[in-house]
Formats: structure tokens, C-alpha cells, sequence
């Protein structure tokens, strides 16, 4: 990112609205997010001795070059992803970002592994609280993501009840499910509920395993980062079924769902699949009235990070067009990871007449934001955007 | 030219049950539901199964994903193909999960106890 940060936009030919659906943020160490627990919770984790980490999982696969990009380091020696003036520095500022969603970080993604649930939940609260408080008070252009604990779906539930009309909160955000059940799963309908309510649409990010959370695939436990990394594909195969076979849309016909770094190249196949056993299976499934890429094209988005390429472009660009990646891929970094899309690289590999689409309107759609770019942070309100139309 | 042939009388085509019928080069699968009478060709459009050696089941719809909520229209039975399961409703042979793809049906009716087909 750095390269086209010094350069220019780096862009290319597009010189449209970009948003940016998939920005990691964090805060800088545990004291800082140590602020926003209960006091009780404070004072006992004060009191611990030992190690006090936070989350299970983080640092079990173990990336050697680390999972985030050496610059993207605060000089302070903080997490990568804690520094609001340096995400203006390499991300907000020279691309023109119009809205940059925050989806928190790795570490929190074990939200849901925390195996003690009321933990847990003070957890997902501090860090939701963290991002209106640090984050979206600063800066119009930045939309924050209502992470959950999922372990307690009516608590999670609450959750999205209690922030979720904070204009800046744009989605709710899950990773990890704990309940050893993917998200289609009726026990986790109540926060599809709550998300409907509140006119959000809901993202699944691949996340930590450990703890409570499963593994994010199939076939048995693997060895390796790389094995992991090129299979959070299944992550989203297994929950993209779920949400199709349980019926989900027929009963939160409003309800939107998008698949955070996991790759897209495997849907048109993926969905192939679905409508044949559909077509076969349907009276085990009846509440189930249209064809899987149906429920696909009118209630489901990818992100494009991290995308497939084919060293042929046309070939990657035909993968898409079976699964109208036009209308259906929303552009995303994944700023501050190693593996870091810039908006230019993306905008290279897809045709041209894709841009607006891609890199604005259907994440605009997604998110229900209003056309047009926001008014900057130095504005009076610090909210001027408004709130997303609901619908 | 299309013209009206026999297929039989209608004590040879149990209410509910699917039964093949030869029509010169026509393989013709004869069922019929009451006073109605429809004339399938006998191959699905999906892979060329042959419908005779399918079922004819009650359809199983349900409004939301709820225990209780499937129940069976017994009034508007489908037709399920024997190799891959496809439902298709005999009156228009449309399949139920996919209404693009449909069967091959002849127009079919009940001429006192004659059972005829327009083929």
C-alpha cells in the first residue's frame, strides 16, 4: 500500500467512491481496552497473576512473517491497527477512502472462544464500546462493525439492540461460532432478528479457533498457517449452505449477509452444488422456496480480499462472471494484514465497467449508506453522515 | 398433425399411480388423480430417467423453518423422478424447485370411461 501511498490514489482509471469493506482496527494494548470493562472485571483481572491473556487461539497458528505488514506498525511499538492517525497516514487519506468499515482484529475474533461466557460478553461489549468511543467519534468516513459474542445468541442479540443504531455502526459482525453450529442454525436466529430490527446487515469473518470456537474446516485438525489460510474458504462453504438450508431468508427476508476474506473464486462451483441438491432434496427442506443462488444474488456479498487470481486475467474474470461478481463482490484490503489488497491492484484485475460496482455501490447497498461521500471529521457533528435507511 | 388417440378405459389407470402406455415411437406415462387424466413423456428433462419408475408423493411445503411447520398437500401430489429425486407437478410438469426446466406432457382428458391423449 505504501508504494501507491507515496504516488497518488493509485487507482488507476477509476476515479470513483471506494469503500473499503474490511479494515482491521485493535486497540493498542490491554490496558486501553481494560478501561471499558466492568469495574469488578478490572479489578479482578488486576488481581491475576500470570499470563493474562485475553483471547484462546491467537498466536496458535503462528504466520512467520507476522500477520500484519512490518509498516503498519506504530512506531510506539503498539498493535498494528491501533492508530487512527495512521490509518489516515496509509489507508483513509491517499486512496480517498469514502468510508472504511472497521472489523476488528484477529485477536478478537476469539470473542466467541472465551470459554467463560459472562467474560465473554463484557468482552464484546468493551470492544464494541472501544471502537464508537476511539473510533467512529473521530472521523465521519469510519463505520464500525458490532462484533458479538455468540455463545449466548440473546445476549449477542441485546448487543446489536444496544448500539445498533449508532449511525456509524453499519453492520454486525460474526466470526468464530461457538456453539459448535454453523450460522444458520436456529439457536442463532435471534440475533438475525435484532439485525433486521435494526435495518443491519450481517458479515461473517473467518476467525480464531480455539477455546469454544471450532476449527474454521473440515477433515480433522491441521499443522500449519499456510493450511489454514487456504481453507477458510470451507469456513464460508459450511455457513453459506447453512444460511441457504435453514431457511434464514424466508424468515428474515430483509437480512443481508456478507463473507469477510474467505475468497470468492469457489462460489459459482459452490453454488452448482447447492441448486442440485435442491433440486433433488427440496422436501427436506421445504420452508426452502427458490433456487440457493437465488437466496445467493438477492441477500449475500464477498469480499475481495483475499480474491483468486488466475495468472490469466480473462480466466479470473470469467470465474466471476458466473457468480455476477459484478453485482455481488464489495472491495475490501484487509488493511493492516501482510496480505493487504491496494484498491489498485483489485481494480486491474476486473474489467473497468465493474469499478463502480465493486468498489462502492454494492457495499453501499450492503450497508444501506447513503449515496455521495461524507462531510469530513472537522465539520461540527462528528456524525454528519446519516443514518442508513432502513428497509 | 396432432389428433386424439385412445389409451385405454379408466378402470386401467388407478387414481394415484403412474402406468406406461406404447404410442408408436411415444413412450407415454399415463397418471391420473381423480376426474383429471395428464400424458408425460417418459424421460426427465434432467438426466433422460424414465418417469414411469418413479413415485407419485404428496408434496411437503411449510411457510418457515419451524418444527411443525411442514405439512403435506395432499391435493397437489408430485411426480418424483427415480434416479435424482426431481419433484414436478403433473399438471404442468413443471419441477418444483427449478421452473425452468419442466416434462414433455401431452394434452390428456377423460371422454366418458375412454382415457385419450393429443399427440
Amino acid at each position: 500500500m505504501t508504494q501507491s501511498s507515496a504516488s497518488g490514489r493509485g487507482l488507476g482509471r477509476y476515479k470513483g467512491l471506494v469503500i473499503d469493506a474490511d479494515v482491521h482496527h485493535t486497540w493498542p494494548n490491554d490496558d486501553v481496552i481494560m478501561e471499558y470493562l466492568p469495574t469488578a472485571r478490572q479489578a479482578y483481572r488486576k488481581a491475576m497473576r500470570g499470563a493474562k491473556r485475553f483471547f484462546p487461539g491467537a498466536g496458535e497458528f503462528q504466520n512467520p512473517y507476522d500477520i500484519h505488514r512490518a509498516e503498519f506498525f506504530p512506531e510506539d511499538g503498539s498493535s498494528a491497527g491501533s492508530s487512527y492517525d495512521l490509518l489516515c497516514e496509509q489507508l483513509l487519506d491517499p486512496f480517498e477512502i469514502t468510508y472504511a468499515v472497521l472489523t476488528h482484529d484477529d485477536a478478537t475474533f476469539g470473542l466467541s472462544g472465551v470459554r467463560n461466557p459472562y467474560f465473554a460478553a463484557e468482552l464484546m461489549r468493551a470492544a464494541n464500546d472501544y471502537t464508537v468511543d476511539q473510533w467512529l467519534s473521530r472521523d465521519p468516513r469510519v463505520l464500525g462493525s458490532l462484533i458479538l459474542n455468540t455463545q449466548v445468541p440473546e445476549w449477542a442479540a441485546a448487543e446489536v439492540r444496544r448500539l445498533g443504531d449508532h449511525p456509524q455502526i453499519c453492520q454486525v459482525l460474526l466470526a468464530g461460532a461457538s456453539l459448535d453450529k454453523p450460522y444458520g442454525h436456529p439457536i442463532f436466529h435471534p440475533i438475525y432478528k435484532a439485525a433486521e430490527e435494526m435495518g443491519l446487515p450481517v458479515s461473517l469473518h473467518v476467525g480464531y479457533v480455539g477455546g469454544m470456537n471450532p476449527e474454521m474446516h473440515a477433515g480433522g485438525k491441521t499443522s500449519f498457517y499456510a493450511e489454514i489460510h487456504t481453507l477458510w474458504l470451507q469456513f464460508f462453504t459450511t455457513n453459506m449452505g447453512s444460511f441457504i438450508w435453514h431457511g434464514v431468508f424466508e424468515e428474515f427476508p430483509n437480512l443481508k449477509v456478507a463473507f469477510v476474506e474467505g475468497g470468492a473464486a469457489w462460489v459459482p462451483a459452490f453454488l452448482w452444488k447447492l441448486d442440485a441438491d435442491y433440486r433433488s432434496l427440496r422436501s427436506e427442506v421445504p420452508w426452502v422456496k427458490r433456487l440457493p443462488s437465488e437466496y445467493f444474488r438477492d441477500h449475500m456479498r464477498l469480499t475481495t480480499q483475499p480474491i483468486e487470481y488466475s495468472k490469466k486475467r480473462e480466466e479470473t474474470v470469467a470465474v466471476f462472471e458466473m457468480m455476477d461478481g459484478k453485482d455481488v463482490l464489495m472491495f475490501s484490503s484487509d488493511y493492516p494484514h501482510w496480505d493487504s489488497d491496494e484498491p489498485s491492484y483489485v481494480a486491474s484485475r476486473f474489467p473497468a465497467e465493474w469499478h463502480d460496482k465493486m468498489f462502492y455501490e454494492n457495499a453501499a447497498g450492503f450497508y444501506r449508506l447513503p449515496s455521495g461521500a461524507p462531510t469530513r471529521a472537522t465539520d461540527a457533528s462528528p456524525f454528519a453522515i446519516q443514518p442508513p435507511v432502513g428497509g | 398433425m396432432a389428433t386424439w388417440t385412445e389409451l385405454g378405459v379408466v378402470d386401467e389407470f388407478p387414481s394415484g399411480e403412474m402406468k406406461l402406455v406404447e404410442l408408436g415411437k411415444h413412450e407415454v406415462v399415463v397418471l391420473r388423480l381423480g376426474q383429471d387424466v395428464y400424458a408425460i413423456r417418459n424421460s426427465c428433462p434432467h438426466a433422460a430417467a424414465k418417469i414411469c419408475l418413479g413415485r407419485v408423493v404428496p408434496r411437503i411445503i411449510a411457510d418457515r423453518p419451524a418444527p411443525d411447520a411442514a405439512v403435506v398437500e395432499v391435493e397437489r401430489p408430485v411426480i418424483t423422478c427415480p434416479w435424482h429425486g426431481w419433484e414436478f407437478d403433473p399438471r404442468d410438469g413443471q419441477a418444483i424447485a427449478d421452473p425452468r426446466m419442466r416434462l414433455k406432457m401431452w394434452p390428456a382428458k377423460l371422454d366418458g370411461e375412454r382415457v385419450l391423449v393429443e399427440i
